[in-house]
């Protein structure tokens, strides 16, 4: 399905080989103590799904800012179809309304109607009469599945249907690429699916768009191509599967490595329970777990962790505990990895208790090892 | 976790809503032992359980054993996942299940 | 249970303060002599750059001293006890207490010499020599006894009438006069209009001068600077030429001169009041009487130790007497006597009547008339017809005293009646010369059974006995008593009316203290609003009050505006010539700025003072809505204006579009609030001499001698104009911005 997609893309793409819509070259931003751009080009064609990953903090969001120039470029030229947006002498907002922005916190102008919202920037920046931006709102409402909120006020929708009619509001105005920047990182998990299969909707469209995002299986599902972004620039540039799958430099390779493992170190007493279940479960979202994988996960830090490790550790003062969990996708598997020093000591013992029984239950495999003064007890599920 | 308790006679009806785990296990063993004495009939509805430990079982073991000498005890509306915990740890059999 | 014990604390705290406050006045002796005010145990208060501060200042430098800015105030504080001694000009004290001041007395000796009282000039004015002219005028006035005559008129026999003055029909200067308008009779309030001793010789100097006047109000504080600074040319105010405003301002020569007298409380009248309860209890009493009666002597008999007596013109100026205390009983006929109690609260009819009257009508010796009227005049006393034209006739209710209409054929034959005119109520004229009375109504009735016409003809009292001897009158009368010598002379009817000589006296356990609070409050609320029309003045206080308000708030509102816009402009200097100009603004007293403008800034520019006043309060308003439309805005999401940037609007667009619809959103609540202080705020224009509501107030304060009744009132219609305006505010506030309801589009078919 995903191979199809690319391949109508790729030839579209085929005509329009030689046209940037956006060329970017030497960007550079500085603020007063912090440069999150330091030296970025990049060319970037129409029909392209790039989706920007990266650490926070490294520039991802300013790139994107820097485009629609709501942040002025320190040095550096940037074109969007033609026109050089960094000339003093250019007529921003013309240039702009051929750019959509989708932000983070939804932004719909709070005083008017979602219908109004729609309606606003097609009436006063393309001239539209109001019927034909109505009927034009409504549509795009109805296709995803807002209509009977027309008449609702921002504040009256949750984050989804914001984020969701904010999109709408901006492909109105029929732009010619759209950016997000982060557009479900403020959303409740429970709505991250419905933002991001209008998005999908979109890129099947074939509408060129460049999203800042964290959800990494949607960024390899939708894109036709990956920026990671470190240290200032864009690190590396290359297809969803040349990234995710093969990454070339070092610091791509620790991070995708990141994405798929879970590592705590020094647990003690002291450990946050709560807290790591929920990362436990977040993790699990975002590797697409089942129900049963997660709840298994949570299961096994409990029983093992809680019941059985730190009891034993208790006397002793420096006991080095850790925990990695790793998601293989080949394997379609979660590997659960207990470290511990100390004597060589076997969680469940000899009998057959319950939490022993539980955990056998759940798991696809147990495996105990003892090398060089470390334990190993690795679950799978 | 939210224990919500109804008391008609002597049948001792608890819903429970959350996870049941090391932490919340405590609750419900002081919910139940407070409420225990005369009880001939206790029901617990597991439809808003998200999650089950072991400390929980030995909860429900406790309880069991109590009201065997007393009445009954059912556990009602078990999702797939705590039932397969039951059937794996031999539950399945001690407690009385019922899907719905 | 905190609360509780909080709001317990609170209470106590406050009721100790106020019982402090009460017993901090001390119950000082009785004070009968000026002297004995030469004490620090003794507070005195003086008017603030007037004589009576440096008559205090000479000749009672012991004494402890409070000013007060004006004579209302000084009032209040003596008869609230709050001062010992109240020193100011003892004509305008004397008209306070006329006018209903209680509680209080005028010691008789004056406090030390007189000082002149004299027209102020302003050394700004724009007329040439003004000095000389009013000197020139005073002279010539003086000369014709103009001076005289209006001194008699206003102050001595308090008359209170201002005669026609011709304006000049061609002026060719214009005269800008100063006054108070608060000191009763040189410059007072009667209704709209106004009026007083100084007023009439405002308008006869601008006769002479040939030219146009224009007058204005001021307190005393302002009137001098205003002076100073040439708003006004000259000031008639009932002005002391003192030392000190001699440094600021000139003066013509003395117009008349002043006695500064000191006023006291006087004990609470029921105790030590004498009580009456025979005649004899008069005994060395001070009586008044009409003149041209012979009272006296008839009292004398009647009373021992009568001698002191007091002659008055008229029976209103008895009750004045007696009211002020200046007499103990009033001697005149019980009919004269009724009509006075009946129009005044406080006065009655003591019980025991001196001598007793019968009045009679007259007829020629032997005249077949007698009869005929005895017989009636019998039928009538018993159907109780007497009785009820005693009502209509002695009450106070003026509206029914009208006579009977002569509607029969009057075939009988024709009744020639000869009375007196001059006999209220029995037989007197009214306004348009009308005949009424209530003996004539009586006649004309016997007359209907009689079936006989009526000719009236008013004739002299001495000479009604001698119309019936010539056979001129068939019948006379005119309070006519019956008595042996006449009977000589005359034939008289059966006494229709048992009358009497009897004593008016001040009625001490009666009227006043049994009013309840509801009637005293539907006292003061005829004296001010109804009487004199007064609410025509308080309408008018209140529409410049209102004028005021909505000028200043509409141009504040833009003002306001157009700074904060100024203050988004980029450049460093233009934002912050923004921001001192709101600090400064916010940091200044709006009265003192008010003053800044209207002596200083606009000081010698010929300026309304309400266009003034609205510039004043416009700026400050500005001041504080541009920050408040500022900080509106700054509350408003950046998100929201990035997001409109991004889609391509302006920044223009962006933020008229998107910005401020929001930012009104959350300031506008707050502006109405700011507007409705502002309102309450103009309360202060009387100081530049506007004549708002508060000003109004104190002109009536100072006519009715009232505290708190005019202020309560006052507050009152201020809160009903605050509320009404919210109410209007919230109105457009909705028509602007609309919740949401919106369910449709306009321009689209849905």
């Amino acid at each position: 399905m995903i191979t199809e997609k690319h391949e109508a893309r790729d030839a579209c793409a085929g005509e329009n080989m030689n046209t940037s819509i956006i060329s970017i070259r030497h960007l550079c931003k500085e603020f007063l103590n912090v440069t999150p751009l330091k030296d970025v080009s990049v060319e970037i064609k129409k029909g392209e799904v790039i989706s920007i990953i990266g650490p926070s903090g490294t520039g991802k969001s300013t790139l994107l800012r820097c485009i629609n120039l709501l942040e002025t470029p320190t040095k550096g030229e940037i074109v969007v179809d033609g026109v050089v947006t960094t000339d003093k002498k250019c007529k921003v907002n013309l240039v702009r309304q051929k750019m959509g922005m989708v932000f983070q916190s939804f932004n719909l102008f709070a005083h008017k109607t979602i219908i109004e919202n729609i309606m606003m920037g097609q009436v006063d920046l393309l001239k539209r009469n109001r019927q034909e931006a109505y009927d034009k709102g409504m549509e795009l409402l109805r296709n995803i599945g807002l209509a009977d909120k027309a008449f609702s006020y921002p504040d009256e929708l949750s984050g989804g249907q914001k984020q969701r009619a904010a999109i709408a509001r901006t492909v109105a105005m029929e732009p010619e690429i759209i950016l997000f920047d982060e557009p479900t990182s403020a959303l409740d998990p429970t709505m991250v699916g419905e933002v991001l299969s209008v998005i999908r909707g979109l890129a099947g469209q074939g509408m060129t768009m460049m999203i800042v995002t964290h959800e990494m299986k949607f960024a390899r599902d939708v894109s036709t191509r990956i920026f990671y972004m470190d240290q200032g620039e864009i690190y590396e540039d290359g297809t969803p599967e040349q990234i995710f799958e093969h990454p070339k430099r070092e610091r791509t390779r620790i991070f995708i490595r990141q994405l798929k493992v879970l590592h705590v170190e020094k647990i003690s007493r002291d450990f946050d329970f709560p807290a790591f279940m929920t990362r436990l479960e977040e993790f699990g979202r975002k590797q697409q777990f089942s129900q049963r994988q997660i709840y298994a996960m949570q299961l096994v830090v409990e029983e093992v962790l809680m019941q059985k490790l730190l009891p034993a550790a208790g006397e002793a003062e420096e006991r080095d505990l850790s925990l990695d969990v790793e998601y293989s996708e080949r394997e379609n598997l979660a590997q659960m990895r207990f470290s511990y020093n100390g004597p060589s000591f076997y969680p469940f013992g000899e009998e057959e208790d319950l939490s022993g029984r539980m955990i056998k239950g759940m798991s696809k495999a147990m495996e105990h090892k003892f090398v060089d003064g470390m334990n190993h007890f690795i679950i799978s599920i | 976790m939210k224990i919500t308790k109804t008391q008609n006679g002597n049948s001792l009806y608890l819903a429970l809503e959350g996870r049941l785990d090391t932490n919340t296990a405590p609750e419900l063993e002081a919910s139940i032992k407070g409420s225990i004495d005369g009880v001939e009939e206790l029901t617990i509805n597991m439809e808003s359980l998200d999650y089950l430990s072991s400390a929980g079982l030995r909860v429900l073991l406790g309880a069991q054993k109590i009201m065997n000498k007393q009445g009954s005890m059912r556990v009602t509306h078990v999702n797939d996942t705590i039932m397969e915990i039951f059937e794996v740890t031999g539950f399945a059999d001690i407690l009385t299940i019922e899907k719905a | 249970m905190v609360l509780q014990k909080r709001t317990a604390l609170l209470t106590f705290a406050l009721s100790g303060i106020l019982c402090l406050g009460g017993c901090g006045r001390k119950e000082n002796e009785k004070i009968t002599s000026i002297e004995q005010l030469n004490n620090p145990a003794y507070t005195i208060g003086v008017p603030e750059g007037g004589a009576g501060m440096y008559m205090a200042e000479k000749y009672l430098p012991e004494a402890e001293r409070k000013t007060f800015s004006g004579n209302t105030s000084g009032y209040l504080a003596i008869s609230q006890g709050k001062l010992d001694g109240f020193v100011y000009d003892r004509v305008m004290m004397e008209f306070a207490i006329a006018s209903g001041l209680e509680n209080v007395e005028i010691l008789e000796e004056n406090l030390g010499e007189s000082m002149d009282v004299a027209v102020g000039i302003s050394p700004k004015s724009q007329i040439e020599n003004l000095k000389d002219k009013v000197n020139q005028f005073l002279s010539e006035a003086r000369a014709e006894g103009t001076l005289d005559d209006m001194y008699d008129r206003w102050v001595s026999r308090a008359e209170g009438t201002m005669p026609e003055i011709q304006a000049p029909q061609m002026p060719d200067c214009k005269l800008k006069v100063g006054t108070t308008g608060m000191v009763q009779p040189f410059s007072y309030y009667e209704g709209t209009t106004l009026t007083g001793y100084d007023v009439e010789l405002i308008y006869r100097f601008g006769a002479w001068l040939n030219a146009e006047v224009e007058i204005k109000i001021y307190d005393y504080d302002g009137i001098i600077a205003a002076a100073q600074a040439g708003d006004i040319d000259c000031i008639m105010a009932n002005l002391n030429a003192t030392e000190e405003r001699r440094r600021h301002i000139e003066f013509s020569d003395c117009v008349y001169p002043s006695v500064t007298a000191v006023m006291v409380r006087s004990e609470q009248k029921d105790s030590t009041e004498k009580k009456y309860e025979t005649l004899s209890d008069f005994a060395g009493a001070r009586f008044a009487s009409l003149s041209g009666g012979v009272y006296d002597k008839l009292l004398q008999e009647v009373i021992a130790d009568a001698e002191d007596f007091s002659y008055y013109n008229s029976v209103p100026d008895i009750v004045a007497a007696l009211k002020a205390d200046r007499v103990d009983a009033g001697v005149l006929d019980e009919p004269l006597a009724q009509l006075a109690a009946a129009r005044n609260e406080g006065l009655k009819i003591f019980e025991e009547p001196v001598v007793q009257d019968k009045y009679g009508y007259a007829f020629q010796k032997g005249s077949l008339l007698r009869d005929q009227f005895n017989e009636l005049i019998a039928k009538f006393k018993e159907d109780g017809t007497i009785a009820s034209l005693k009502d209509k006739w002695l009450g106070a209710d003026e509206s029914i005293k009208v006579l009977t209409q002569q509607d029969w054929p009057g075939d009988k034959g024709i009744i020639r009646y000869y009375y007196d005119g001059t006999h209220e109520p029995m037989t007197y004229l009214g306004s348009s010369g009308e005949p009424l009375g209530l003996e004539i109504d009586l006649l004309l009735l016997i007359a209907r059974e009689l079936d006989m016409k009526v000719e009236m003809t008013t004739c002299e009292f001495a000479s009604l006995i001698t119309a019936l001897e010539t056979g001129k009158a068939d019948v006379v009368s005119g309070s006519l008593s019956i008595t042996e010598e006449r009977a000589k002379r005359v034939d008289f009817a059966d006494t229709h009316y048992d009358s009497a000589m009897v004593l008016l006296v001040r009625d001490l356990d009666g009227a006043v203290q049994e009013k309840g609070f509801w009637a005293n409050l539907g006292d003061s609320f005829q004296s001010t609003f109804v009487v004199e029309g007064r609410w025509r003045l308080i309408l008018r206080g209140l529409g410049v009050t209102i004028l005021i308000s909505v000028f200043s708030g509409f141009f504040g509102l833009c003002l306001g505006f157009g700074i904060c816009m100024l203050r988004r402009i980029n450049c460093k200097s233009v934002q912050w010539i923004g921001a001192v100009f709101v600090r400064v603004i916010q940091g200044t007293p709006i009265v003192v700025f008010l003053m800044i403008l209207y002596y200083g800034i606009f000081g010698s520019v010929d300026i309304s003072e309400i266009l003034v006043a609205v510039i004043g309060f416009s700026i400050n308003f500005a001041a504080y809505s541009s920050e408040m439309m500022r900080t509106g805005i700054e509350t408003v999401d950046k998100g929201q204006s990035e997001a409109a940037l991004a889609m391509g609007y302006t920044k223009g667009q962006t933020f008229f579009k998107i910005v401020l619809p929001q930012a009104a959103r959350n300031f506008i609540p707050v502006l109405k609030g700011e507007f409705i202080s502002m309102v309450k705020m103009t309360s202060v224009v009387g100081y530049i001499a506007v004549q708002d509501l508060t000003k109004v107030s104190d002109i009536i304060r100072s006519r009715t001698m009232e505290a708190f009744f005019p202020l309560i009132m006052t507050a009152v219609i201020y809160f009903i104009v605050a509320n009404v305006m919210t109410a209007a505010l919230s109105f457009a506030e909705r028509k602007v911005a609309p919740k949401r309801n919106k369910r449709s589009l306009k321009g689209v078919c849905m």
